[in-house]
This record gives C-alpha cells, structure tokens and sequence, in this order.
C-alpha cells in the first residue's frame, strides 16, 4: 500500500543553517581525505611491487567467505531470536554484541588464546586456522556475525507474525510459511545485513592480521596489504590499495542503498 | 442447531484490556455478527474464537474439540483480517490462490471462475502487486482467498470499513448474496450497527469485552436487553422513568422529567421501580390532523413543535419538544414528511406507540 510522501518540514532558519554547515564541513573533510589518497596515489608506482590483483582476489573470497558463514550460522540465530520469548533474550544479545564492541586486535587475540588449547587446537590441526586462510575467514566471520545476526533479526521483526500464522490457518506447514513467507518478507533485510557484512569483512584488519598474519598470496588481503606498503614506505602503493578499498566499499554501499530502497 | 464453534465461559486478560467471561454459540451455517464500539474487543474475541489467543479460564471448542487441540491447518476456519493480511510480494493470482496453495493444492477452476466473476477480480487478476489495488479490490482479493478454501466457517474482521460509504453497501450485499448462496458459517465482527443489522442473522452486542445481547435483529430492535445495549444501538429517546402500576401486561409508567404518563406493552421482568424508558425514532409516530387514529397508536400521544428539521439522504429527522418539555426524535421518509408538511416550529401531535416503547431497569 504506497503512501504519498511528505515533504519534509525544513528546520528552523539559525539551526537550519548551523546543521547544513555542519553536513557541508563534513563532505569537505572526507572528499579532502579522498582528494589527499588520490593525490598520493598519482606520484606513480612507489618502489616494491603489489600484485593488486592477487590482493583484490584473496580478500573478496574470504570476505565472501565470512559472510556466506555469518549468514549460514546467523540467519537461524536471527530467526529465533526474533520470534523467541526467552527471559535468555537479552543476555543473548548482549554476549552477540561483544565482537562488535571490542577492538578487532582483541577479538583476533581471543581468537589465537582460543586456537592454542583444546577444543579451539583440534579446529587449529584440523583445518589449519593460525597463519592460513582459514584463519583470515575465521577472523573476519568473528568480527562481522553479530553485524549479520542483528540487522537480520530486525528484518525478522519487521515481519508480520500474523501473516505467518494465517498462513498457517490456510493449511500451511512451518516449512512453507518459512520459504513462501517469512523469507521472501525479510529478504531486503537479509541482503542488506550481507551486504554489510561483506564491505565490513572486506575492510577488516585488526582481527585478521593477529590471527592470520600477513603472508603474501595465502593471507595478504587489501587491508593487511596497505598496513604492509606503509610499514615498508611504499606511501603510493598504499594510496593505490586505500583507492581499490574505496572503491570496492562504495560500490557494495551502493548496492546497499538500491536493494533498501526496493521494497517488496 | 449444532454449535459449529463456541465459548464457554471464555475469559482473557491482556493488561489494559479483559474479556469476558463470555458464553457464544455460532451455529451451523448461520450468519453472525458481533456488533460493539471500538476497543471492545471485537477482535480479540474473534481471534479467541479462532485459536490465536488462549482463554485464561474457560474454553473455546470447534464442534467437540478444543480450538487449539485442533492442527490450525485442520480447523477449517479462514480469516479475513482487517489488514486483510495479502502478501505485498506476490503478485494477484498467486495472492488469491494463496489459501489453497497453503496446503499444495491447486483451486477448484469451477469455484475460481465463479468467485473471480461475482467478486469482479477478472480484470486484476494479471496485476502484479496488491500495493497498486483500491482497497475495495483488495478486500475482495483477500474474501476471494479465503472463499477458495471452501472454510467452514468464514471470520471476517470489518470488512468494509475501509471501504468508501457507495462501495460499502454494495459490499455488505454482496457478503449478503454469497452467504445466501453457499451458507457458509460466517462471523462477522464490525462498529456499525446498520451493517450489523443488514447482515446478521443474529447479532451479539458486545460492550467492554462482554456480550451483552445476543438475538435476532428484530429482538434487538424492540426489545434492547439492558440499558447500555438501548444506548448503543439507539441513544435517542431514552428517559428515566417510574413504574406506576401494571394491569393486564399493560405498564403505566410515569416520565418523571416532564410529569407524563405512558403506557407500554412491554411488562417483561419490570415489575415495579426506576426504569429507563426507550422508543427507536422510526416507532415514532406523527399524527396526520385530519386523520383519524388507527388502534395501534391511540395511546401516549403527546403535542408539541418541531424544534429542529434534519434532511437525510431520503428521510427526515424531526425533534419534537412536546408541551411537557420532552425531546422526542422521529425518522421518517421524506415523502411522509412532505405530506404531513412538516417545517420548524409547526404543530403537531405524536404518538409513541405502547407496542414499540421498551422498559429497562436501571441499576437504582
């Protein structure tokens, strides 16, 4: 059911025109920082070679990767934590959160304490999670599935509870209401929530480089890679691999703002 | 009758809001409707009805069975609720087909055609999105859905209350037409009494979570059960009265406000005490002077003036003040008003019919 939109009441003239400074101020800062990359990048190749490509390529698979994985485990979590009437709720909401909250170096340090001894050591021998790539998808899934479990959770509560149990009443299983109705409803949510999770997981680097390091072509990812350019004085390849993560976030951003703004 | 569906001592407390203890039988291929202002619980109590809220005391039963014992699929009931519940992603047809596809199966292509044709959906059929429908046509997108199922017992949550006042009547008959048709069990829940009283076959009045009439539209009519009832569905010409004497099923009763004396028929369980005294505006009678008077309304005539002329679609309401200093309204057709040349200030003498004028004990 479309409603006509309103025009939006402009704010009052004195702070009207503090806030359209502040918003001016602003854009002025972050198009200079963008300015200043770009500027930097164009002093041409720095010494030391960056295999762009290779970095482009390892980090769009492990934050693809991660998300699949956030998405795999948090969808569900989401789920039930937006129907559940648990008095556990909160509390579980509450630990969800933690990774968010925390420095990602603390959350990558957890992580290499928990990898040491058993049961995280088994997972360690297993798969080979410190210094490989299992470790950098590990590491960035950490960091982002609370991001999933959240915005999911609120795409699940924009559901219509009585439109499943309708369903229900038509002669619906739980499986149909799931696949024909809840999923299909909450579908812009979810795709936001990986959308997110993926320009999160992309940018990620604290968590990633204390588990997984930075080993060229195994575990060297954008952000890890421009960390590693700098250290070593490379200023423009740094510039150049900040403008490929720009690059890449915009876009996805972007993507995030289409599929918000399609509703169903 | 057998009892489809019913409430015995059926009680439910949300916080800010109870319902009942309320008793209710709908019976086998009857329609019902409950009928009450709004906030008093009309869809809660068809929501108790139709297992979505549990009693807190008492039970809610689907023939032998209790309502939430019963799989939801495996009730038979649909329900049209009054968001109509369509499904914004899908597009008309599978919107429609939406109930029976709930169970995998495919519509009746017999019963489809019939219900796409008398519900007028042909045309809309192809559309893509419920967003872009009238809300009459979604109303009948989401009557259709529930029809296809074939439900046993069909709840409908005001349907026609979005709809624009033309498009309603044609609405309420068409609701009409079809139980007429195919008798499925309806319960109808809405905050209008004409409709109520154009639907129902018997109609609940439920006032503050509790039914506190349940009859035949025509016992509502004459005979309202207490005086909260009368006030809901009429809250003209209600004044407090004082039984004098009774004789022979005939109540004098003295109107206390302007020292008159009326007779009514109705002597049932007020014997004697405070009562409020009622006439529907329609039992009113206007006495044409040149007339003589027929038995029916040769008693409790008053005189008085037209205090005030209201022109309605087709009928009049008129205010008499009678010389006692009573308001006393009436509603009459237009050409009713015309011949008895009806005009502010004008004349003239009423009858309140003894047959027509309910008593109704007051708390005192």
């Amino acid at each position: 059911m479309t409603r006509p939109q309103l025009d939006a009441p402009p704010p009052p003239a004195p702070a009207g025109r503090l806030a359209g400074t502040t918003a001016a101020v602003l854009i002025g800062f972050l198009v200079l920082l963008l300015v200043a990359l770009v500027r930097l990048a164009a002093t041409g190749p720095g010494e030391g070679h960056i295999a762009f490509a290779q970095l482009l390529g390892l980090s769009v698979f492990a934050a693809a990767g991660a998300t699949f994985l956030a998405l795999l485990l948090g969808v569900p979590a989401a789920f039930w934590l937006a129907r559940t009437r648990s008095r556990f709720r909160r509390v579980l909401t509450t630990i969800l959160d933690v990774p968010t909250m925390l420095s990602p170096v603390a959350v990558g340090t957890a992580l290499v304490l928990f990898l040491r001894d058993p049961p995280g050591s088994w997972l360690d021998h297993g798969v080979g999670i410190l210094f490989g790539l299992a470790g950098v998808l590990l590491a960035q899934f950490t960091v982002v599935v609370a991001l999933v479990v959240r915005s999911s959770e609120a795409a699940f509560a924009a559901v219509d509870p009585r439109l499943e149990r309708l369903s229900e009443l038509y002669g619906a299983s739980r499986a149909r209401v799931l696949t024909r109705v809840t999923l299909p409803l909450a579908r812009p949510g979810l795709l936001a929530a990986s959308v997110l999770a993926f320009a999160r997981a992309l940018g990620e680097f604290g968590a990633t480089v204390t588990v997984a390091g930075t080993i060229p072509g195994r575990t060297e990812t954008l952000a890890t890679g421009l960390f590693l350019a700098l250290e070593s004085g490379n200023l423009a390849g740094a510039a150049q691999l900040a403008l490929v993560l720009v690059g890449v976030a915009g876009s996805v951003l972007l993507v995030l703002r289409i599929l918000g703004e399609r509703r169903p | 009758m057998t009892a489809v569906l019913s409430a015995r001592r059926a009680a439910l407390d949300l916080g800010a809001f109870s319902l009942g203890p309320l008793d209710l039988d709908v019976r086998e291929g009857e329609y019902l409707v409950l009928v009450g202002p709004s906030g008093a619980g009309k869809t809660v109590l068809l929501e108790t009805l139709i297992g979505w809220f549990r009693p807190a005391s008492g039970e809610v039963a689907l023939g032998d069975h209790p309502v939430a014992a019963v799989p939801p699929g495996d009730r038979g009931i649909a329900y049209v609720p009054q968001d109509l519940g369509l499904l914004l992603h899908l597009d008309i047809r599978s919107n429609l087909t939406w109930g029976v596809d709930c169970r995998g199966m495919a519509p009746d292509p017999e019963l489809f055609a019939t219900l796409t044709r008398v519900l007028a959906l042909d045309r809309i059929l192809d559309r893509r999105r419920p967003g872009t429908l009238s809300r009459g046509e979604q109303q009948r997108v989401a009557l259709g859905r529930a029809l296809l199922t074939r439900p046993r017992i069909l709840a409908l949550d005001e349907p026609c209350a979005a709809l624009d006042p033309h498009l309603r009547r044609e609405f309420q008959l068409l609701l009409r037409r079809l139980h007429r048709e195919r008798r499925t069990t309806v319960v109808h829940i809405t905050h209008d009494r004409e409709e109520a009283f154009l639907l129902g076959e018997r109609i609940g009045v439920l006032l503050d979570g509790r039914i506190h009439q349940l009859a035949t539209p025509r016992e509502l009519y004459d005979r309202p059960r207490d005086t909260r009832v009368a006030r809901f569905l009429a809250p003209e010409n209600l004044w407090h009265g004082r039984i004098l004497s009774t004789e022979a099923g005939e109540v004098a009763v003295d109107i206390e406000k302007a020292g008159l004396t009326l007779r009514s028929s109705d002597g049932a369980g007020t014997a004697s005490g405070r009562v409020l005294v009622g006439i529907r505006p329609e039992e009113v009678m206007l006495l044409h002077p040149g007339r003589p008077l027929r038995p029916q309304v040769e008693h409790n005539i008053v005189s008085g003036s037209i205090e005030e002329l209201l022109l309605l679609d087709g009928r009049v309401q008129a205010t008499l003040r009678t010389d006692e200093g009573l308001a006393v309204v009436t509603r009459l057709p237009l050409c009713a008003a015309d011949d008895l040349e009806l005009r502010v200030g004008k004349r003239i003498r009423a009858s309140l019919k003894a047959r027509s004028l309910y008593l109704l004990p007051t708390a005192e």
